[in-house]
């Protein structure tokens, strides 16, 4: 559970390259939905949580959220990490303190994800553009730390609380909250571009909504991000048009994983940062898995929506 | 009071719970009291409200805590009203008193003349939708939103009053600002309004014939 006594923080490494978009996530900024609060946090929640595991942290401590990689940071103090959720290579040397000897001879070595790693002060961890996935998870055993917005260090890129993405030369921090020893779990991580995609019903829609979701072959939009995931009508498989939306327009509350339709007919999958209330009808909500493993869903993936083992 | 409201799953954490209008906000509060820890977030809308558990909820517990809530009181006139100074000098405000064939300063009547409550919060943290806002004022959204509205902006759409905590893209009409600060994250709470609060706006100064008001 969470340690909630106060964590010494001690600066442990610096941002060399932070990639495209790396933020701080936490479980979450739960408690404040009632003021429109986001509860933001991972997207792939599965894979931070093993994330975790494997440096021997609490399930809730804070990783790097990497989104496509590349994504590089030199350690100033010996640290144990790991990297989840993509394939992808990372690499780790050790600078010569003569700049005449070129940083690709310096003791260089490389590693998968999903592997425990502990690195000596000085090291520099390069880990390249994801082969495949989208976002992964780099933990530090003791948590990355910072200071906390309504109770969690969470980037939110809806609302803008919490901290911005990370940027070159920026120090980080470490805490000191450590439940076990780190857990190497020998797993072999495969990502598919065809995603079949687990729906429960809508209690804001007609079963004809659920059924038009079903029946459609979709495709990942560019148009996707941590607010939601969008999708369009795969070209080569033409769609019908959504049956007619409820007749109230008023806002709805909305949740994880809550399947919008605007009138575009392009639905939209809420991801972590989705806004508290939304004026669009709801035709399915996604499980968490489903919705953990959208996480590293590309544009151009296949997307096939089933009804859930739960839902009648 | 037993009252059958009509209660959902949501996806495998969270119900919605149908409600009258106005009335989210203390089903919230009672259920917060009957089922403290195992709630994690409430979201009451005009009709609907959300709660989100920490693991997947037993229906049965919830219709039985649902029976259990005590009646809304009406919160007596007065009480704990915040009051919100408004200078009124938002761009659209000539456009709406042009739509009605009226003065703006009718409109400033108009508007300041009602009391509001919050309805709910959505849209972005700290941002109140209030109800009480006078017919001949219920206009729809912008048909095309602005880029952005300044902090503080007084504006109505939909049928509501809202005041923007922060600054960001916007499709309401603009009728003024106000210096009041509604979402400070130094602050506990944060929010200076409450769902089910009672919100009256005043006009800081004679802004639409240019003259302050004697202080």
């Amino acid at each position: 559970m969470t340690d909630t006594r106060p964590q010494p923080r001690q600066i442990v490494a610096t941002v060399e390259d932070p990639g495209p978009l790396t933020l701080f996530v936490d479980t979450g900024r739960f408690g404040w939905a009632h003021l429109a609060v986001p509860s933001s946090g991972p997207y792939d929640r599965a894979s931070f949580r093993r994330a975790n595991r494997l440096v021997g942290n609490y399930p809730d401590n804070a990783c790097l959220e990497i989104q496509l990689g590349p994504f590089t940071v030199r350690f100033i103090e010996a640290a144990t990490v790991a990297l989840t959720g993509v394939i992808t290579t990372m690499a780790t040397s050790t600078p010569s303190p003569s700049s005449a000897v070129p940083r690709r001879d310096h003791q260089r070595r490389s590693y998968s994800s999903e592997t425990t790693l502990s690195v000596a002060a000085g090291t520099i961890v390069e880990i390249d553009r994801f082969h495949s996935g989208v976002r992964g998870y780099f933990a530090i055993r003791g948590g990355w730390s910072g200071p906390t917005t309504l109770g969690s260090l969470s980037s939110d890129t809806l609302s803008g609380l919490g901290p911005h993405p990370l940027h070159t030369a920026q120090r980080l921090q470490r805490g000191s909250a450590i439940a076990a020893v780190p857990q190497d779990e020998g797993r072999i991580l495969t990502l598919h571009n065809k995603h079949t995609v687990m729906i429960d019903r809508s209690p804001l829609w007609s079963p004809a909504a659920f059924d038009w979701l079903l029946s459609t072959s979709w495709q990942v939009s560019p148009d996707s991000d941590r607010i939601g995931l969008r999708l369009v009508p795969t070209p080569s498989a033409p769609a019908s048009d959504p049956p007619p939306a409820p007749a109230t327009s008023h806002s709805v509350p909305l949740v994880r994983g809550a399947v919008q339709v605007p009138p575009s007919g392009s639905p939209v999958i809420m991801g972590p940062d989705h806004p508290t209330t939304g004026g669009y009808p709801v035709a399915a909500v996604v499980t968490k898995s489903s919705s953990d493993a959208l996480g590293q869903a590309r544009p151009g993936d296949s997307v096939t929506f089933k009804p859930s083992p739960n839902t009648g | 009071m037993t009252i059958r409201r009509g209660v959902h799953r949501y996806g495998q954490d969270a119900v919605l719970i149908d409600t009258d209008s106005g009335s989210a906000h203390h089903v919230a509060a009672e259920l917060r009291l009957l089922l403290s820890e195992q709630i994690r977030d409430v979201v009451p809308t005009s009709q609907h409200l959300l709660v989100t558990f920490h693991r997947a909820p037993d229906i049965a517990q919830i219709r039985s805590a649902l029976d259990r809530i005590r009646p809304l009181r009406a919160a007596s006139a007065g009480s704990c009203d915040v009051v919100i100074p408004v200078e009124f000098d938002g761009q659209d405000l000539p456009l709406i008193a042009e739509k009605l064939g009226i003065t703006e300063q009718d409109v400033v009547d108009m508007h300041t003349r009602a009391t509001y409550s919050v309805e709910f919060f959505g849209f972005a943290p700290g941002f109140a939708y209030l109800r009480g806002l006078p017919a001949p004022l219920h206009l729809p959204r912008l048909p095309t939103p602005r880029v952005r509205v300044p902090a503080g902006t007084v504006a109505i759409a939909a049928g509501y009053c809202a005041v923007y905590p922060r600054e960001s893209p916007g499709g309401w009409w603009q009728l003024g600002h106000t210096d009041v600060d509604l979402f400070n994250l130094d602050r506990q709470p944060p929010s200076l309004l409450t769902t089910g609060g009672r919100v009256r706006f005043t006009q800081a100064s004679n802004t639409a014939t240019g003259t302050a008001r004697p202080g």
